[in-house]
């Protein structure tokens, strides 16, 4: 077992097959070796590193990319479009712990768990409006209204046809 | 330690837009801007208010958003919204090559845009060309004009994925060709020519040739699918497909039976096969061909006369948890049934989960339908395959009889009844006949009924004694076991 310690200092028990599926993690234990000394993740909570140990108990026993995996496996990871059932189940959360999860599996390295954060962002983006994109995520639009202007002239296409 | 190392380098977090390495106007630097109206915030920045994204993480979720092809010719077109999003948006999106690979072909200026914007990544291009007989297509598809393809055929060496729909030999096929004759990234490749049709001396309509492709020289291609052209049967092309699917070939490049088997014996990663009207029987496959085993087929889907489907079938060894899709034309379809029992023999195996009939689609064909479905209850439950049946069926006059029938026949039909969706377009049943067919399938989720008005006077035919639908043979012992 590993003992894991958040941000807001809560200790989490996990099995080692289960943590290790953070690159991050699994480069500190081996850095350490055999030792009960907790592991601090300053950068997640404990709301957010509950999630991401479901996710690495379900996905536990899947293999992992290897470190020297070439370019076309990392290829063939990004291009798989589909999430599946359970990790859709999974992110179905509010827009505030889905970036926590992103940012979680960033900092871990979980590339797939990021990848499902990822996908599941993109799909809210596509199809949507500049305005629907900010009203979304609350971005604010910075352009001037004639940079604006120019920007909408210079993406014109459908005259090009 | 760099755990992000595969993650692209982030554009500049001040948000400027300057150096952006494309050929997009500068913006000035940022110097903060209120727009008119809008309320001063003392804690907001220029990036987004709520929640903060890292620009490393952007670029992933632009990469995403770029594999989530448009499936148009408008292709990455879709996403220049994004530069219009914010600076940092803008900046990132540029800086993505990934989300400006599915090129757009209709214009010369986007083209050489997106081919410069994405870089040396892997492109997907998709042409739509401009057809007068292409009465089917929205008028609002942009078409392919020649230069824009002069310019993405410079850069087909790392073209991944080619789909070219409803097109016309002439400037594409010389396209086609030159791109062919070297692709060394291709993966995907979907060629669709325009449906031309001649009526045969017999009556017959036949399906001409307007185009053959060159035999393609793309050692990674993995998925083919060809419609309405000639086609050979070249194992060096085919040799490493996953999916193939052939459509419609012209009449003269249909492949015989014992060719097409030969050539899927060598095809040992072959996943995907959807073979309609591809093939002849040419006498030379009988019961006792040696079969072909498809040791990682997952789907299989075929559609033609019952006599050449039930051939294949025979000859085919596939594994419990193959999906197939069968759509037959009108011919009887027993003898594949009992080829299909044949492979499936082991009642010790049990049905893995899902491994049921769940689709009846009952859609435009003739009567032999009813003896079809009659054929399809006599498959034992476990040993039953996942199939998904499309029944045929027509709205002629000799239809009526044999509806009531299939009603009768669906009612205490066991397997059926593990059915989960319906599509019946024209099917000739009252309501009290519908109620009786489907009113035990506890399982049905999903029906699309669409019927016409029928006059039950036109109805008869007194051919329809005759068909095997009545065959006393199959007309009992069917029933729930």
């Amino acid at each position: 077992m590993v003992l894991l310690v958040t941000s807001d200092n809560e200790q989490f028990n996990a099995d080692k097959d289960v943590v290790e599926r953070s690159v991050l993690i699994k480069n500190m234990l081996e850095d350490v070796g055999e030792s009960d000394q907790p592991i601090p993740l300053p950068n997640v909570s404990s709301s957010v590193l509950k999630k991401v140990l479901e996710y690495c108990e379900h996905h536990r026993g899947e293999p992992l990319p290897s470190a020297d995996a070439d370019q076309s496996q990392d290829e063939t990871r990004k291009r798989t479009t589909d999430i599946s059932e359970w990790d859709q189940k999974f992110i179905t959360v509010d827009q505030e712990m889905l970036f926590e999860i992103i940012l979680a599996a960033n900092y871990l390295d979980i590339k797939s768990l990021l990848d499902v954060g990822c996908k599941t962002v993109a799909n809210m983006i596509k199809g949507k409006t500049p305005e629907e994109i900010r009203k979304l995520f609350n971005i604010v639009n910075d352009f001037t209204p004639e940079e604006e202007a120019q920007i909408k002239k210079e993406n014109e296409w459908a005259e090009d046809r | 330690m760099s755990h992000n190392s595969s993650l692209k380098r982030p554009p500049a977090e001040d948000g400027s837009l300057e150096d952006n390495g494309t050929d997009m106007v500068v913006l000035k630097p940022v110097k903060r801007q209120r727009r008119e109206g809008q309320e001063e915030d003392p804690d907001s920045n220029d990036t987004p208010v709520f929640p903060f994204i890292p620009s490393e993480i952007l670029l992933e979720i632009f990469t995403c958003l770029g594999r989530l092809r448009s499936g148009t010719p408008r292709g990455s077109i879709a996403f220049l919204d994004l530069l219009l999003v914010c600076r940092r948006w803008r900046n990132a999106a540029l800086s993505c090559h990934d989300l400006w690979t599915d090129i757009p072909v209709f214009s010369e200026k986007w083209t050489k845009k997106m081919l410069d914007w994405s870089k040396d990544v892997p492109l997907s291009v998709n042409v739509h060309t401009n057809l007068a007989t292409d009465n089917h297509s929205p008028t609002d598809i942009p078409r392919a004009n020649s230069a824009a393809l002069s310019e993405t055929l410079v850069h087909f060496p790392r073209v991944q994925e080619l789909q070219i729909k409803n097109f016309l030999p002439g400037e594409i096929g010389t396209f086609i060709n030159s791109g062919l004759a070297s692709a060394p990234l291709l993966e995907s490749l979907q060629l669709i020519v325009a449906r031309k049709e001649l009526t045969a001396p017999d009556g017959r309509r036949q399906v001409v040739a307007l185009f053959t492709p060159p035999s393609v020289q793309a050692p990674r291609l993995q998925r083919f699918t060809l419609v309405h052209m000639g086609f050979s049967w070249n194992l060096s092309m085919l040799r490493n497909l996953v999916e193939l699917e052939v459509r419609d070939p012209a009449e003269q490049s249909r492949a015989s039976m014992s060719t097409v088997l030969d050539t899927l014996r060598e095809m040992l990663f072959l996943e995907r096969l959807s073979l309609h009207n591809a093939l002849w029987d040419n006498g030379q496959v009988t019961a006792s061909t040696s079969p072909v085993d498809l040791p990682r087929m997952k789907r299989l889907e075929l559609s033609g006369p019952g006599r050449e489907l039930e051939l294949v079938l025979g000859a085919l060894i596939l594994r419990r948890d193959v999906r197939m899709k069968l759509n037959l034309n009108g011919a009887l379809f027993s003898g594949a049934i009992m080829k299909l029992r044949k492979h499936y023999p082991e009642p010790s195996l049990g049905s893995p989960p899902g491994c049921y009939l769940n689709k009846l689609n009952m859609t435009d064909g003739n009567f032999r339908t009813g003896f079809s479905v009659r054929a399809w209850t006599n498959i034992d439950k476990e040993n039953d395959p996942q199939i998904e049946l499309l029944l045929s069926w027509s709205h002629g006059e000799y239809s009526y009889q044999a509806a009531r029938g299939v009603a009768t026949t669906l009612s205490v039909a066991l397997p059926l009844r593990e059915v989960e969706e319906i599509v019946a377009l024209n099917l000739p049943m009252s309501d009290k006949d519908w109620k009786r067919a489907f009113g035990s399938f506890k399982k049905l989720v999903k029906v699309k009924r669409v019927e016409k008005k029928w006059d039950p006077s036109q109805l008869v035919d007194r051919r329809f004694n005759s068909a095997p639908f009545f065959s006393p043979k199959v007309a009992v012992g069917v029933g729930p076991r």
